[in-house]
Parts: C-alpha cells; sequence; structure tokens
C-alpha cells in the first residue's frame, strides 16, 4: 500500500516539475527578426503583356516571382521556425485573397492550417481558383464575376500554387501552417516573428523563385535575434 | 380466356423484369476473382496505352494525345462528386463508352463482367483512397456538398432560361470556350500535368464525358479535374440546367454521337459478278456502313468517318472504303511530304487481339492502300526526278548493253539492272517500280512489327481515286489467301475487321492516324 502511494508522489512530483518547466520555457521567449536579401545582380522586374479581358486587367502587368528591392530585400520570402508546433493565433477576420485587377492579392498570404479563407473576386469577370497542392484536395472553383466571395479551407500545412487558368499570368502561393512562428518579408525584405522559444532554433528560408535554405539561430529570452539572409539564383 | 390472359401477363412481366436485369447489371463488389479477371483484360486491351503499373506509360503512350490516364497516381477526369473522386459507376461508364476527344475507344463490346473486373482492377493500382463520402447537398449557394451530386429534377427550357443560360455562359463560360462557345477563349492552357490542352469547341459535339443531360449537369457542377475546366458548385438548382440546355443546343444528336467508337456489322453481300472500279454501280447493291473514326493524336480537322462496302462472289471479296480528305496528297518524296493512305487489318482468329497492330504471337494480316502507290501505276512511276529534277546524276551500269551505250544521267530506268539498285533488287516491295497494285499486305504481331507478307504471296489488289474532296478505294483479294499470316475468309462466318485513315497534308504517317475499334465483318453464305 505504501508503495502505491509513493508512487503516486513520484507521478504527481514529476507531473508537477514538467508543467513548471513548460511554463518557463512559455516565459523565455525571444523575437527572430532580419531581412532576406539577394545576392549578386538585381535582376529587372519582368514585363507580362496582357492579351485578355485588358478592360479589367490593364495592358501590362509586372511579374511577382521575384520583386528584389534597390536595397536588395527580397519581398514574398517566407520565414518559418522548423519543428515546433504551437496554438494558431484567433483572428477576428478570415484570412482573405483578393483577385483584383486579375492579380492575387497579396501574392503571397499565410493562412492557419484549418481556418476559413475568404476568396474575393473584385473584378466582376470569371476567375477560377486552381490550387497544385500535394496534402490538401486540389480545389479548381469557378468564381464568376457575380460570385463576389467564395470560402474554403485548408487543413493540412504546406505551400499551395494558385493559378487561374482564364489568366494564365495569374499565380498566389497560400502557406499553410500550423504554428504561428511564421512571416513573409515585407517590399525591404524585412520579417519578424515574435514569442518564439528560446534555444537552438531552425529556420527555413523559402522563396517561390529561389528555393529554400535552412538556418541556425539562437534564440535568447527577452532578446532580438537579427538575421541578415542571404538568397541566391541557382 | 381470363387465366390465359394473366398466363400471358405473368410471362410479359417476367420478360420484362429480366430484361431490366440484362440491361443494368447490379455493379459487383471487388473480389480475388474479379480481381484477377480484371488483371488479365487489362493485360490484353489497356497495358499497351496504360502501361503495365498503370502509370499512363504504355508502349503506344508517345503516340497520343492526351496522353492515357495515369492511374497510379489516382487522379480521374470523369467524376460525378462533389470531392471530385470517380464512383465505379464513373469508372464503369468512361470503360464503357470511352472518351471521345482522346485516343480512348469504347470497351462497350466488353461483358459487363469484364467491365467492372477493369473498374476495380484500376482502382488496385492506386494506393489513393477512392472512398466516396454519404450523399449531401451544398447549402443555397452551392458550398459544402459531399459525397454522389444529386441532380434537381429538370427545369424547363422556354425564353427565359435561355436568356438566362447565355447570360450565365457569358459570365462564366465563355472567358475559355469563347463567346461563339467555338473554343476561342485567349488564353493557352494546360494541363495539372503541364501538357497543352484547349477549352472544347462546344458545337463540335465531342464531349469527353456523357453528354446526357443528367451526366452533362454533373459535370459542369463538378468540372473536370486536372484540367482547367473547374468547379461550378454556384451553378447548384437551376442555372446548371439552363447551362446543360444550351450547350446541348450547340451540337446535335448525330454529332455526338458519330465521336463515339462502336462497333458496327458490315455484310458482305454475295453477288454473281464482282465490281473492278470503285465507281460501278454494283455497289449499290450493298449496304454502307458509316464506321466511327478517331485520330490517336487528337485534333479537330480530321476524318470523322470511313463508310465501308463488302461484296463477294464466292471466290474473291471486294471492299470499298470513302472517306473525306479536302487533299489529295500523293507524294511523298521530301522529308516532309506524306501521302494519304488508307487501310483494312483483319485478325485471323475469332477472338480477336488488341486492335493495335496484334499482339505477339497472335497475327494480324493488313492491306494498306497508298494513294502515291496509286500515282505510281497512274500515270506514271513517281520517282525523285519528279521533285526533284536532275537530281540522279548517279550511273547505275546496265549489263545488258555494251559499255558505249552506259548512260551516265538520269541512269535508273526500268532497264538497269536492279541487282545494283538496293531495294528493288532485294525484292522490296516498296522499292519496286514494277509494283502491279497499290496495295501492301502486311502482317503485325504488335508495334514495330509490321513486315510485308512475302512477295510471291501478295495478292491483294487495289484500285484508289479522289475527286469531290473524297477518296473511293476498293480492295480485292481471294477469300483463300496465299501463304501464312493470311486472312482466309469464309462465306457463312464472321471476321473481326478494322480500319485506320491517314491525311497525308495533316502529317499524319505511321502511329499518327485515324483508326476505328474492331468491327463485324459477316461474309454472307
Amino acid at each position: 500500500m505504501s508503495r502505491w502511494l509513493v508512487g503516486l508522489l513520484v507521478v504527481t512530483l514529476v507531473y508537477g516539475v514538467s508543467v513548471f518547466s513548460r511554463s518557463l520555457a512559455a516565459d523565455a521567449t525571444g523575437t527572430i527578426t532580419g531581412r532576406v536579401v539577394l545576392t549578386g545582380e538585381i535582376p529587372q522586374a519582368k514585363k507580362i503583356k496582357i492579351t485578355k479581358d485588358q478592360e479589367k486587367c490593364g495592358q501590362e502587368k509586372t511579374a511577382e516571382d521575384l520583386i528584389v528591392s534597390a536595397e536588395r530585400g527580397i519581398k514574398n520570402a517566407v520565414v518559418s521556425v522548423a519543428g515546433l508546433k504551437g496554438p494558431l493565433a484567433k483572428t477576428e477576420a478570415n484570412a482573405t485573397i483578393d483577385q483584383k485587377g486579375c492579380a492575387f492579392s497579396p501574392h503571397v498570404l499565410i493562412a492557419p492550417a484549418g481556418a476559413p479563407v475568404d476568396i474575393v473576386n473584385d473584378d466582376g469577370i470569371l476567375h477560377n481558383f486552381h490550387t497544385i497542392s500535394a496534402k490538401n484536395a486540389v480545389i479548381n472553383k469557378a468564381q464568376p464575376g457575380f460570385k463576389k466571395k467564395m470560402t474554403e479551407t485548408f487543413s493540412q500545412a504546406e505551400i499551395i500554387k494558385i493559378t487561374c487558368d482564364a489568366h494564365g499570368w495569374m499565380a498566389a502561393w497560400l502557406v499553410v501552417t500550423d504554428h504561428p512562428y511564421i512571416a513573409a518579408t515585407d517590399a525591404t525584405g524585412a520579417f519578424k516573428i515574435a514569442n518564439v522559444p528560446a534555444g537552438a532554433q531552425k529556420i527555413e528560408i523559402w522563396h517561390e523563385t529561389l528555393g529554400k535554405i535552412t538556418k541556425e539561430v539562437a534564440v535568447k529570452a527577452g532578446e532580438e535575434a537579427k538575421l541578415t539572409i542571404e538568397l541566391s539564383k541557382k | 380466356m381470363k387465366r390465359i390472359f394473366s398466363l400471358g401477363a405473368a410471362a410479359l412481366l417476367l420478360l420484362l423484369t429480366t430484361g431490366i436485369e440484362t440491361a443494368e447489371i447490379k455493379p459487383p463488389p471487388s473480389s480475388q476473382k474479379l480481381l484477377a479477371l480484371g488483371k488479365q483484360i487489362y493485360g490484353r486491351q489497356c497495358v499497351a496505352c496504360h502501361g503495365p503499373q498503370g502509370k499512363g506509360d504504355g508502349e503506344a503512350a508517345y503516340l497520343l494525345y492526351p496522353k492515357p490516364r495515369d492511374f497510379a497516381a489516382g487522379n480521374f477526369r470523369l467524376v460525378s462528386t462533389w470531392d471530385r473522386v470517380p464512383t465505379d459507376q464513373d469508372l464503369f461508364n468512361t470503360i464503357t463508352r470511352g472518351m471521345p476527344g482522346s485516343a480512348m475507344p469504347s470497351w462497350g463490346h466488353l461483358p459487363a463482367e469484364q467491365r467492372w473486373a477493369l473498374v476495380h482492377y484500376v482502382k488496385s493500382l492506386t494506393p489513393k483512397s477512392l472512398a466516396i463520402k454519404p450523399q449531401k447537398d451544398p447549402a443555397p449557394d452551392g458550398s459544402g456538398g459531399e459525397g454522389v451530386i444529386k441532380v434537381p429534377p429538370e427545369a424547363p427550357y422556354n425564353e427565359a432560361a435561355k436568356a438566362k443560360a447565355l447570360e450565365l455562359f457569358k459570365d462564366a463560360c465563355a472567358s475559355c470556350h469563347g463567346a461563339t462557345a467555338r473554343g476561342d477563349g485567349a488564353q493557352e492552357q494546360t494541363d495539372d500535368e503541364g501538357f497543352p490542352t484547349r477549352p472544347r469547341d462546344l458545337t463540335t459535339g465531342v464531349f469527353k464525358g456523357n453528354p446526357d443531360p443528367a451526366e452533362l449537369y454533373r459535370r459542369i457542377l463538378a468540372g473536370i479535374p486536372g484540367t482547367p475546366m473547374p468547379m461550378s458548385d454556384w451553378a447548384w438548382g437551376e442555372d446548371a440546367w439552363h447551362l446543360v440546355h444550351y450547350v446541348r443546343s450547340l451540337s446535335s444528336d448525330t454529332q455526338r454521337a458519330r465521336v463515339e467508337m462502336k462497333k458496327f456489322e458490315i455484310t458482305a453481300t454475295r453477288v454473281k459478278e464482282l465490281p473492278d472500279h470503285p465507281d460501278a454501280g454494283v455497289w449499290r447493291t450493298t449496304p454502307p456502313v458509316n464506321l466511327h473514326l478517331m485520330p490517336l493524336w487528337w485534333r479537330s480537322d480530321r476524318p470523322e468517318e470511313v463508310t465501308v462496302r463488302a461484296l463477294h462472289d464466292g471466290k474473291e471479296i471486294a471492299l470499298l472504303l470513302v472517306w473525306g480528305d479536302e487533299t489529295n496528297d500523293h507524294t511523298a518524296m521530301r522529308p516532309q511530304d506524306f501521302r494519304d493512305a488508307v487501310a483494312v487489318e483483319f485478325s485471323l482468329t475469332p477472338n480477336p487481339p488488341f486492335f493495335a497492330m496484334g499482339e505477339k504471337g497472335k497475327p494480324i494480316n493488313i492491306w494498306m492502300w497508298k494513294s502515291e502507290r496509286q500515282a505510281d501505276l497512274e500515270p506514271a512511276f513517281q520517282d525523285l526526278e519528279k521533285v526533284y529534277p536532275n537530281l540522279g546524276i548517279d550511273s547505275y551500269p546496265n549489263l545488258l548493253k555494251s559499255p558505249v551505250e552506259q548512260p551516265s544521267r538520269h541512269a535508273l530506268t526500268l532497264e538497269s539492272n536492279k541487282t545494283f539498285v538496293t531495294g528493288w533488287g532485294a525484292g522490296n516491295i516498296v522499292s519496286d517500280p514494277e509494283r502491279k497494285s497499290p496495295t501492301e499486305d502486311l502482317t503485325a504481331q504488335g508495334f514495330g512489327t509490321l513486315r510485308a507478307r512475302p512477295r510471291i504471296d501478295q495478292n491483294v489488289d487495289a484500285r484508289g481515286v479522289y475527286g469531290a474532296a473524297s477518296y473511293r478505294v476498293m480492295f480485292r483479294r481471294s477469300l483463300k489467301p496465299a501463304g501464312k499470316d493470311a486472312v482466309v475468309l469464309t462465306p457463312g462466318t464472321t471476321v473481326p475487321v478494322a480500319f485506320a485513315v491517314w491525311n497525308g497534308s495533316a502529317g499524319d504517317r505511321d502511329g499518327k492516324k485515324s483508326v476505328t475499334i474492331w468491327q463485324d465483318l459477316r461474309i454472307a453464305k
């Protein structure tokens, strides 16, 4: 009988210590900030001649597959901490991707797995939302001009390409994530990931044309780890 | 009296129920036995295109456009569900009807059991689950449907519905299918595998899936997975019905029927005397049969049908083939030139081998008429000199003449010693300037094995004429062949026969052609 009691005590103790250490870890977080930059020559933005629906789409578009600022900052790169799971931040509004002027906006959208994503058609002409995905079921849905909004849910974390078969130049990326430690770079190439658990972390940097690299970073509690990540054309 | 009546009614009822049973055989569940049967049929009829593991990489796949389906990937085009997964019935229907607009022929002539066996075998080739969710209707806006799409009662197609259909077509379909529905939307497109594809010209009657109203309703809603054709869940309810009616109004039942590969029966009627010209009046005594053709490399400008008539007199058979062709392409000298041609393929056994070129150990017999061989006979042998004048400056010694009489230019004539003209000297019928028939009598046992039958056994005669944008070609041969690997035609029997047509100016040659599936040639007693 007493042996049983001792056993219970040990279990309780171990549990208590683990809960304590976990809450300590939750408090011990830092921030990763920095910039993703291009090495080598800054490319000229490609121009795409529009051949269809010009009254809505315009005459010419600038390709969005690689946008580099004068200071070498790469727009639309995605930086995420690998191997972490975490609760996804609840937001008031759904993540939204808009089809406006025959372009997807934003070009890279980070969306929580399992949460609804609004697909908006502001153009008043037919678009079709066609995903290229492996883990999530492929979607190809017509969205005529009169259908202003559709809502879809993506349950599996993966990077999904989105195209429109009616307008071949349209492309976007939906980054479905199952943790909150992820950010896309802005026009200057800057990003910020807050509340990252302290310790040695591995981060992944992905860009649609420059590919994927990984990097080690030491995150210290209450501090900001500042990085400059260099990507280059292969 | 009353009793007789009720007996009769019972018999009628019995007849009706059995009739219904044979028409709609209940889908058998998968079993080891059925899978084994499926594997056997697959190995015989499907492997040449879809490949041994079903990866769409069969021996003939390179000749085909659109590409044969990769069953291992488990992505299917023709589906009737909101989840865009095919039901067993969807797969069965595709096998039965084929896919017009591709080189997938109909297999409706196979017994239903064999087709169900194929369904289960094809499903076994993918690790992907093809489970169908329970049926759930979508919300009024079309979102959230699951399982098989339930088709609502057909909406009437009146003036108001037509106006609505036109408006919907303009908003939701014209972007790709074009304002006039001729598939002329301006965007270049590819399928999910990256192969170029284009929206269907809806006026041609070519429907990959069944164009029957309820089936078309489901296709408009579900779209065609793997292609740019999207799901249109917004059309759930009456809108999709309006579109079904409008799209069907753009083509006729005749057009839609003509693109389906079907098996017909050709009767070789017995007559006293066989004709010796394609335009002989006696052809009128035997019924013409219009056979449906499909190009292996799909194109919209294509011969859609070949009309066949057959006669025999107890000793010889005569076949007349008529098909449309805008151009008379009768030279094949320059590398970029290809000839018009037509061929008849015979199975040597009542149970035919794979319809394309036979199988190893199961040879087929082919009679092939070529337009330039016809031109060789009348007006004259078509040599290179015709397209490249003064090309020949080689000297072929003529041993029958003295050295001073030896020619030095334009030297290759019928008097030349053929020992020095390789192909001719070797007895190759292709190189023989003295050949008497525009037809080659060939045999094959699978792809890449086509060869001429021995020269001594070649006894198929033919005559082809071109006029009014069409060819009329007749073949004649004795019912009994000379030598082996040739078809034996016996009055009172039925022989499996298939046809192929080549249009030279469209670049057709070899495996780039339009073909029929096996047909029945019944030789009257």
